[in-house]
């Protein structure tokens, strides 16, 4: 089979970081190649320089033997790249038929011809075996729906190559079939599909290949039958580097009281009826895969999200208002996923991103001086050793590691009894990732429980006194005691859906 | 760090400091010797403030009474009859003398020249945030261009009127009298509105609504003061309802409808353009349903010193108006509610998981907003003696967002600048007297208001800056790789 | 599931399609305002002809300007400076009318590249120094405005032939009685203003429904990013659709000067506002993407309707009409987000 797409060598450099380092990738007509990795892995760098979002520092890009540099969205289009993202890219207010045609629509004695715009969308949605009233808004149908819509539209344009960035994370069971038939349909057409997912059933189902990317590396390609799950997982989540940190778990006293006690929380959709409880000084973790329901327990918890059913008692009481800052109040403190939306004030300075939560609890009428406010920033600055010269400069003009040290300052300086932390090491360098661990293992032993969030298994391992995994939105199983060398398979294998409940 | 970092700023304010002062000297060396030239003296100028002042408030209160009768003029009225008044009498004034506006010419003009730059520095230093990196966050900062631009307008002043920084004292009237001083004053309304106005964009959204709440402040003030028309057909120097009422009634609708914009915006989060438009289209309408569509006046001297007293030497607009200015800067600075509104500005949700209650600071910022514009109008109503539902605070919205945009403040909210909406105000009232200068009227001024804002905006705009600064970067490391090689 | 919702391509599903459903309403609100006027004002003569065609004499040139505004607002902007510009064209005709002897269908084709170039220009300012509209638009209305008044700050009165039978040329009704044609009584008419609104509806309808330009508009005020991410012409789109509204604050202009014969500086001053009050009553939103002419065309209608009940009442002062527009405004505001959190919630399930 002939090369479709070649890409060799790819660089790309953000600042402070490495996000690709001399990538290969190769697709060939007719197949469905799946790019897998977990989060920050730098699957999605690798699209968007395919797509020409983003500009590589090094390395080329061939189509069919020629080589092509796509410098934005509508040149890769019109090279017959086609990307269909995560979050739908279509206009919500114009109708199904239309997102398909909109800017080629057909037309007739100068004018758009809507009854051939609608019939043709009818027939491709059809094909689709997607039966739905074509003249309706967008929004008016799901996002499974909206997802095929923007399949078809990808496809209505000569494409050859067609990107699904995680096309079926919204999907239910039956929509995914169809959705896998339309991708073989597709295939037999000879387009080559780049397939993003975190389904690891679909990859077996689906594709005949599979990339597997791990911090900016490649880790392997491998032909579908040369791999098993369990392996796939492994190489996935991969070993970490920093075990010269030695880092040493906080011991739990048998009779530590109890600090958190979450009962049957639940919210449709997300997760369902988790219940967990958490000593003084003892660090859980949650393992699972992304959408495995461990992010949304957390948020339930510190109420980011609000659980439909459940109860949460933090220090014997039982929190009522249930709003962050009545967690706040409770001394429980939350470092979100995503640390650009819900985590750093961009425009602000270190230190009023350092002193918010702090002067939220106090409320606006009692300030913390302008002196106090430097003395606690300046502190935090040096014991976490962020990189900066003073406290004044602007968050968002720091590197990834350094913005997340500040968000753990923000809730350091609450002086919380309970830390949750979602992936608080994500896309941040080893360096900062060693510090972030050993500072979470020392506020164990100062007394303070922790959740800790990540996807690399190793460092969930390495840190926490008992483990939850997650998955389909349900608790499948939980780890305590001492963890042995054979603990990181045994996860696996409850993750991979193949082991028994603990 | 060091003070070598800092000498680009430095040397900006120098080289500005240089020039004014020498503007200064050449103003004070012509003093004695210039004599206006013919066609100086036909333009309509405000060279005599004091009876300018004084004339102008009996002009407008005369006016106010002529308005009541034709309907047609009602509309013409506000600031565009106000200018009718000013040229005319200055115009007499001119004529009068013109040399003898020069006589108090000797005594200040370098001290203003002075005290202003010296003002003008402190300020830039404080503005740009931070002491130790004063060169970037100068050359970056939108407010550095606000502040270049208002110097430049005063210079290009002087320039016209070597008097123009001349203030003296007058004992009759206990008064300060100059153009600064009259600037200040007649930006009073603007500057109190804008106060509210920067925390609304400072939130990411804007307030439209409140040059319509300076009107129904207004109508409710001269309601109680008048309260039955039929009873008391005379505005004389009396109040029908208690004077406390006056105020307070007004200022706490205002705060009603501040409230009404904070929960459409807040609770049901809707645009707050959409959402203040409602009020801005209601308001007018609610004035004159207050006032039965009648123009009242007053004569009483309590509410008439609003507008038109002086404490300290200085106008009660101004002390007002600083008085507010001060009021809002420690209210937001002195405790956390400034960098609250900011975060909940940058990024709500954010601003949400770290604790923060966004909707109560949305309410907070809006009544804020609708109290300021209620005292605003109660100054403008008290200026005119009179309310005047189609004209008080006639585009107030938008010369206060305008000020807002020219200090510096983004449109898309985050950092705000308290002392660069200040600034913003002044701007916007030096440009109408700079214009008034050529014998402009006050309506023309509009269009070259237009043309200098469109310049700082121009030159504020986002990709104009990243330009600059990249070119600027660029010129820095190839001097340095000059050095290196 | 995928195939649940059955396919209904009927007329009347066609016709039930939920995008129009802030039309309707604007439709609705229309008619109960105008039955409850008829009901109260019948015996005064507020049913006849005369008096609904008055509606859009009265309101041509809101109407007018209405409909570019319509397409600025479905871009997800604003233009603030359309009453300006409306009130400059009348200054340009009756300075260069009546003062400079020149021919006023000059006078208003300088209008028209006035009017489109401050247009375009402020659309570009808009894209690409990403100032935003609100701002952009504001400076345009203050330099309009003052241009205005530097022409002149009297009323200048406009006589001439042209103009006079421009403004004077009506369609008269006529209906038969007695195999005689007589004219309606009272008289009803329309006007060149009116046509010139209704041409301008058309066109609108046509512009946004039957060209690519059109449903580009749609799909910038939907998604922005998206119509970018699709390789839709977003710049040149969204610079047009400033020009097209500049050429309607001009053709506002003309129709408000047939009706007064005279410009003013200070004419049609806040009528911005009314011009998106209407808009937004017909049902198109700020936030961008949805609107339809027809729905602006009822708005007009609707918000021309208060007045004139106000009229007939006669006892009712005309500031009450500023109330219930604001009334109008607040009601249509929440019924759109009722009607976008509702499609959200169906969404979600």
């Amino acid at each position: 089979m002939s090369e479709l797409l070649e890409m060799r060598g790819i660089e790309i450099q953000f600042p402070g970081v490495k996000a690709l380092d001399g990538v290969d990738f190769t697709l060939r007509a007719g197949e469905v190649h799946a790019l897998l990795g977990e989060n920050g892995a730098g699957k999605s760098t690798l699209i968007k320089c395919l797509t020409g979002v983003n500009k590589m520092d090094a390395g080329e890009i061939r189509l069919e033997g020629k080589p092509i540099r796509p410098t934005s969205p509508q040149a890769a289009i019109e090279m017959g790249i086609s990307t269909v993202f995560q979050e739908i890219n279509l206009c919500p207010n114009l109708t199904v038929a239309e997102n398909i045609f909109v800017g080629r629509q057909p037309m007739k004695h100068h004018q758009i011809n809507w009854k051939e715009i609608n019939r043709r969308a009818n027939e491709l949605m059809e094909r689709f075996n997607v039966h739905i009233d074509v003249t309706r808004p967008l929004s008016y149908y799901s996002t499974a729906i909206q997802q095929m819509v923007s399949i078809a539209r990808a496809v209505d344009i000569d494409a050859k190559v067609l990107i699904l960035d995680e096309p079926t994370s919204s999907l239910d069971e039956n929509e995914v079939k169809q959705l896998f038939a339309v991708m073989r349909s597709l295939k037999e057409q000879g387009i080559g599909i780049i397939f993003i997912t975190h389904f690891l059933d679909q990859v077996f189902e689906m594709s005949d290949r599979l990339t597997i990317l791990r911090n900016g590396h490649l880790v392997g390609v491998y032909d579908i039958h040369e791999i098993t799950k369990l392996e796939l997982v492994t190489e996935m989540i991969g070993k970490d580097m920093n075990e010269i940190f030695n880092l040493k778990r906080a011991t739990v006293a048998e009779d530590a009281p109890i600090m958190l006690k979450a009962e049957h929380l639940g919210a449709p959709g997300k997760v369902d009826d988790v219940s967990l409880h958490i000593k003084k000084g003892e660090m859980i973790g949650f393992a699972g895969l992304l959408g495995s329901g461990r992010t949304e327990t957390a948020e339930m918890i510190f109420c980011v999200a609000r659980p439909t059913k459940g109860t949460v008692e933090m220090n014997g009481e039982q929190l009522k208002a249930r709003n962050p800052l009545d967690s706040i109040n409770h001394k429980m403190a939350f470092c979100p996923e995503d640390r650009k939306r819900d985590g750093i004030i961009g425009d602000l300075s270190i230190r009023e991103n350092i002193i918010l939560a702090m002067q939220a609890k106090r409320g606006f009428l009692h300030p913390i001086s302008r002196k106090e406010q430097g003395e606690i920033a300046d502190k935090y600055i040096k014991m976490l050793s962020i990189a900066t010269p003073d406290a004044e400069k602007k968050i968002g003009e720091l590197s990834g590691g350094n913005q997340q040290k500040v968000i753990l300052a923000r809730w350091m300086a609450t002086q919380p009894d309970l830390l949750i932390l979602d992936e608080p090491t994500r896309g941040i360098d080893v360096g900062a990732k060693a510090e972030i661990q050993r500072l979470m293992l020392e506020m164990c032993n100062n007394g303070v429980s922790v959740i800790f969030i990540s996807s690399e298994l190793e460092e969930v391992i390495r840190c926490s006194n008992r483990i939850l995994i997650m998955r389909d939105g349900k608790k499948a199983g939980e780890l305590g005691g001492e963890f042995g060398t054979n603990t990181q398979s045994e996860i696996l294998k409850i993750i991979a859906g193949e082991g028994a409940s603990a | 760090m060091s003070n070598k970092k800092n000498l680009p700023g430095l040397a900006l304010l120098a080289v500005l400091c240089v020039v004014m002062v020498a503007m200064g000297i050449w103003g004070f060396a012509l003093g004695g010797t210039v004599t206006l030239s013919a066609a100086e003296l036909a333009a309509p100028t405000a060279t005599e403030a004091p009876a300018e002042e004084v004339a102008t408030e009996e002009a407008v209160v005369e006016e106010t009474a002529e308005e009541a009768a034709g309907e047609e003029l009602a509309e013409a009225a506000g600031d565009s009859g106000v200018s009718l008044q000013e040229s005319a009498i200055a115009e007499h004034l001119a004529e009068r003398s013109g040399l003898q506006s020069f006589a108090y010419l000797k005594r200040f003009p370098l001290l203003i020249t002075g005290v202003l730059l010296g003002v003008a520095f402190v300020v830039a230093l404080l503005i740009s945030g931070n002491k130790m990196r004063m060169p970037e966050s100068l050359l970056h900062s939108k407010l550095t261009y606000a502040v270049v631009a208002e110097l430049a307008i005063l210079m290009v002043c002087l320039w016209i009127r070597p008097d123009f920084f001349s203030i003296r004292y007058e004992p009759s009237s206990g008064m300060l009298i100059g153009s600064l001083i009259t600037i200040l004053n007649r930006s009073a309304e603007i500057t109190i509105i804008a106060m509210g106005m920067t925390l609304v964009i400072a939130l990411g959204g804007t307030d439209i609504s409140v040059g319509a709440l300076v009107a129904v402040s207004g109508a409710l003030a001269l309601k109680f003061l008048r309260w039955d028309i039929d009873v008391y057909t005379t505005p004389g120097d009396y109040t029908v309802q208690p004077f406390i009422w006056v105020l307070l009634v007004p200022l706490a609708v205002c705060l009603l409808m501040g409230l009404f914009n904070g929960a459409l915006v807040a609770k049901l989060s809707i645009q707050p353009i959409i959402a203040t438009l409602i009020l801005m289209v209601a308001g007018r309408g609610i004035a004159q349903i207050v006032t039965d569509g009648k123009q009242y006046t007053t004569g009483y001297t309590p509410f008439q010193f609003i507008g038109g007293g002086s404490f300290l030497g200085l106008p009660m607009p101004v002390v007002i108006s600083i008085v507010v200015v001060a009021a809002v800067a420690l209210f937001t600075r002195k405790t956390a509610f400034g960098m609250f509104v900011e975060s909940v500005g940058v990024n709500r949700s954010a601003s949400r998981v770290s604790g923060l209650r966004s909707d109560r600071i949305i309410l907070i910022v809006y009544m804020l907003t609708g109290f300021l514009a209620g005292i605003s109008g109660l100054i403008y109503s008290s200026r005119i003696s009179s309310c005047d539902s189609n004209n008080a605070g006639l585009n107030y919205e938008m010369d206060a967002i305008l000020a807002v945009v020219i200090g510096g403040t983004s449109m898309s909210g985050g950092k705000f600048s308290i002392a660069g909406t200040v600034i913003g105000s002044i701007i916007i009232r030096t440009i109408v007297t700079f214009v008034l200068y050529f014998g402009i009227t006050s309506e023309s001024t509009m269009a070259f208001k237009a043309m200098i804002i469109a310049v700082v905006i121009v030159l504020q705009s986002e990709p104009v800056r990243n330009w600059m600064s990249k070119r600027s970067k660029a010129r820095k490391s190839t001097v340095r790789g000059e050095v290196h090689a | 599931m995928l195939n649940t919702q059955p396919k209904r391509r009927s007329l009347l599903s066609r016709i039930l399609n939920p995008k129009y459903i802030m039309v309707y309403s604007t439709i609705a609100v229309f008619l109960i305002i105008y039955i409850v006027g008829a009901i109260a004002y019948g015996g005064k003569g507020f049913t006849t002809l005369r008096t609904f065609l008055l509606l859009f004499s009265d309101n041509a040139y809101i109407g007018i300007s209405a409909v570019g505004m319509t397409m600025v607002l479905i871009t997800g902007g604003i233009d603030l400076s359309v009453a300006a510009v409306a009130s400059l064209t009348g200054m340009f005709i009756a300075y260069g009318n009546s003062i400079l002897g020149i021919d006023p269908f000059i006078c208003i084709a300088f209008s028209i590249v006035v009017g489109v170039g401050l247009g375009l220009l402020m659309g570009a300012t808009i894209h690409y120094l990403n100032v935003p509209p609100f701002i952009t638009t504001l400076t345009g209305m203050f330099l309009a405005r003052g241009v205005c008044s530097l022409i002149s700050r009297e009323s200048i009165a406009i006589t001439n032939e042209a103009i006079d039978a421009l403004a004077g040329w009506k369609i008269t009704f006529y209906h038969l009685v007695d195999g005689q044609w007589e004219k309606i009584k009272p008289v009803a008419t329309i006007n060149f203003s009116v046509l010139l609104f209704l041409a301008m509806i058309v066109i609108g309808a046509i512009i946004m429904q039957k060209t690519r330009f059109g449903r580009n508009v749609y799909a910038i005020g939907g998604n922005e990013q998206s119509a970018k991410l699709m390789g839709l012409p977003v710049a040149r789109t969204k610079v047009l659709v400033y020009g097209f509204n500049g050429l309607c604050s001009v053709l506002a202009g003309v129709a408000y000067v047939l009706y007064v014969k005279s410009g003013w500086n200070l004419a049609l001053q806040g009528g911005e506002l009314d011009v998106i009050s209407a808009t937004v009553i017909g049902g198109t939103l700020l936030t961008g993407g949805v609107g339809y002419m027809f729905g602006t065309l009822f708005g007009v209608l609707l918000k021309g309707t208060i007045p004139a009940l106000i009229t007939f009442n006669g006892t009712l002062s005309s500031w009450w009409g500023k109330i219930a527009t604001g009334a109008l405004l607040l009601l249509f505001i929440l019924l759109q987000r009722a009607v976008v959190s509702g499609s959200e919630r169906k969404k979600k399930v």
